[in-house]
């Protein structure tokens, strides 16, 4: 029950936060994840749109929350806090957090970006 | 580096909803091809594409307008095929996005120079396929300019090589004859000394006549102006401001400073959008008419910037239920001036109604030569209806639907064991594996120049700090130089 009332919570201070949050193009190219997948579903932009149609879906733990999105953002959209928030929604609901795979993928990704 | 990545279609149907444009459309089905391969199949297999750059277009050409369409973006396509050296030409894959062009090319002391203004996230073919223009169109005029070649595939699924004489066929077109797969650019000199200089005044016309003085230099590669309310958002005084771009050091901002002031001016776009502006149009006007369409926008309030390289005015609209009607007597003016409707945007859906007849003709006459039966972009640029279009040039008859898919292209692979590729079991290869050795770059042992000033790195940094007016130094032309 306990959990519940959390998700709940959480997903309300997700709702707030994406009411003042416009979605922008301009971020894509530089957020790490988005330039190796080459997919709008892990962009900044498609993650904003998914919560906004009130999906909150494992995908977002693919993002990488290297903050570089909170930085560039033209409008000031706190990115990294919406998605920490989503995340806790998610594990409130039970729903599982990082398989083995996106732990790999994560580390790849920040490898990746070390190098580039 | 391998990467499994599975995606339900309801995800990218909502991902993949929206473009620059404000609009929203959710496509039932998406697909990133990441081979020519690929693309020729998805085209076989699907009834309707649209096509799909960065999708940050600002006039809805990315997004579908029926049920049949899937969208097929480009994104994957991204890789760099050849580069030339001595000739200074690359091709690339037209996923590529402009900014990750010139990251790669100035290991090379190479780059690109058009700026469109969403730089940032615009691919090449989709610059391609708009015949943009940009921030330094004032010295390197449009993308036509820049391109020796595209590989493009038709609606049969077959990959056609384009020459610079059949460029027309494609270059503008919105994606509505065909996907390019791939271009060839010309290159410049990487550009390592860049400056700027604001002129200020508080009557535009001198500012126009300061504009045409310049346009005999050759090391002028940007001049914009800014009306009364834009040049506030550079933290401007509130007057008419000239920013212009020099390719040395003759502009009074050099160097850091340069950069972050640069970075600023490129800014104004990404700062009216996130004040409520998300409708954009880029109308194209003659020189001499500046003072006009000036006074009309300024009466009305809609912010705007010139661009003098292309003519172009991009005006900033809320989304409203006035803003049709405002944007429509925009165009009326505009073309009572004798200027164009766009100048890199696009018509997309979103503006063809205000195309006059002879433009209208001309997109469909090529649209009927390169893709009769309609398969790419329906709905952009121009209204073509399946059976019911007046073909002036006679090949819509002359293809033969009945023709299966398998018998047009023979291809080994299926549409569903590509999705089961690109979905299930997709390699992520580290862009190292795509380069060419860079160890034998020439360095440039000149310390006299500004190092690290070039245009690809400006999308990078960000300056949060004002510009401020300084002393003015008024010459006799009655403007003043306020970069001190």
């Amino acid at each position: 029950m306990m959990s519940q009332v959390d998700s709940l919570n959480a997903k309300n201070e997700v709702s707030e936060l994406l009411d003042k949050s416009l979605t922008s193009a301009s971020i894509n190219s530089l957020d790490p994840v988005f330039r190796i997948i080459r997919d709008e579903v892990v962009s900044p932009r498609g993650q904003l749109l998914i919560l906004k149609s009130g999906i909150f879906d494992p995908v977002l733990f693919q993002a990488s929350l290297c903050g570089i999105a909170d930085i560039f953002s033209p409008s000031g959209v706190e990115y990294s806090k919406i998605i920490r928030k989503s995340r806790k929604a998610l594990v409130e609901d039970g729903i599982e957090p990082p398989s083995e795979l996106i732990k790999e993928f994560v580390k790849k990704v920040r490898e990746y970006t070390h190098n580039d | 580096m391998s990467l499994i990545v599975n995606y339900p279609n309801n995800l990218r149907s909502i991902a993949y909803s929206t473009d620059g444009s404000s609009m929203i459309v959710p496509p039932k089905k998406v697909f990133l091809p990441s081979s020519i391969l690929e693309v020729k199949a998805i085209i076989l297999g699907s009834d309707k594409v649209v096509i799909r750059g960065g999708g940050s277009g600002f006039v809805g050409g990315s997004l579908v307008n029926n049920d049949d369409s899937v969208i097929l973006s480009t994104a994957r396509l991204s890789e760099v095929i050849d580069l030339d050296r001595t000739r200074m030409t690359i091709t690339v894959g037209s996923g590529m996005t402009l900014s990750s062009l010139n990251d790669f090319l100035s290991d090379y002391d190479l780059e690109f120079p058009l700026l469109p203004l969403n730089h940032s996230t615009t691919t090449v073919g989709s610059m391609v396929a708009l015949n943009s223009s940009g921030f330094r169109s004032f010295k390197y005029k449009r993308v036509y300019d820049w391109v020796e070649g595209l590989s493009v595939v038709d609606s049969k699924g077959q990959l056609l090589e384009v020459g610079k004489l059949d460029l027309n066929n494609f270059l503008g077109m919105e994606g509505i004859t065909g996907i390019i797969v791939s271009v060839k650019l010309k290159l410049i000199k990487r550009v390592r000394t860049r400056s700027m200089t604001f002129y200020r005044a508080d009557n535009i016309s001198k500012l126009v006549e300061l504009t045409r003085r310049l346009k005999s230099d050759p090391n002028i590669s940007s001049v914009l102006l800014f009306g009364k309310d834009s040049s506030v958002l550079l933290s401007l005084s509130n007057d008419y401001h000239l920013v212009v771009e020099f390719e040395d050091l003759s502009g009074e901002i050099k160097g850091s400073n340069y950069l972050e002031k640069y970075s600023l001016v490129l800014d104004v776009h990404d700062s009216l959008v996130s004040k409520g502006y998300s409708r954009v149009v880029d109308p194209k006007i003659f020189l001499d008419k500046v003072s006009i369409i000036t006074e009309f926008l300024e009466s009305n309030h809609v912010p705007h910037f010139f661009e003098f390289g292309s003519g172009t005015v991009y005006s900033y609209y809320h989304n409203d239920n006035t803003t049709y009607a405002r944007i429509h007597y925009l165009f009326k003016n505009i073309r009572r001036l004798r200027g164009g409707i766009t100048s890199g945007f696009g018509i997309g859906s979103l503006s063809k109604e205000f195309l006059d007849d002879v433009e209208k003709k001309l997109a469909l006459r090529i649209k009927v030569r390169c893709d009769g039966i309609n398969k790419f972009n329906p709905g952009v640029l121009v209204d073509f209806v399946d059976n019911k279009f007046d073909n002036p040039v006679g090949t819509f008859d002359s293809y033969d639907s009945s023709e299966s898919v398998d018998d047009k292209v023979h291809l080994n692979v299926s549409l569903d064991s590509i999705n089961d590729k690109m979905y299930n079991d997709m390699v992520v290869e580290k862009y190292d594996d795509y380069f060419v050795d860079n160890t034998a770059i020439e360095e440039n042992t000149d310390g006299s120049v500004v190092d690290d000033v070039d245009g690809s790195n400006i999308n990078f940094k960000r300056n949060f700090s004002s510009l401020k007016d300084h002393d003015k130094n008024t010459d006799d032309s009655g403007v003043d130089d306020v970069t001190g």
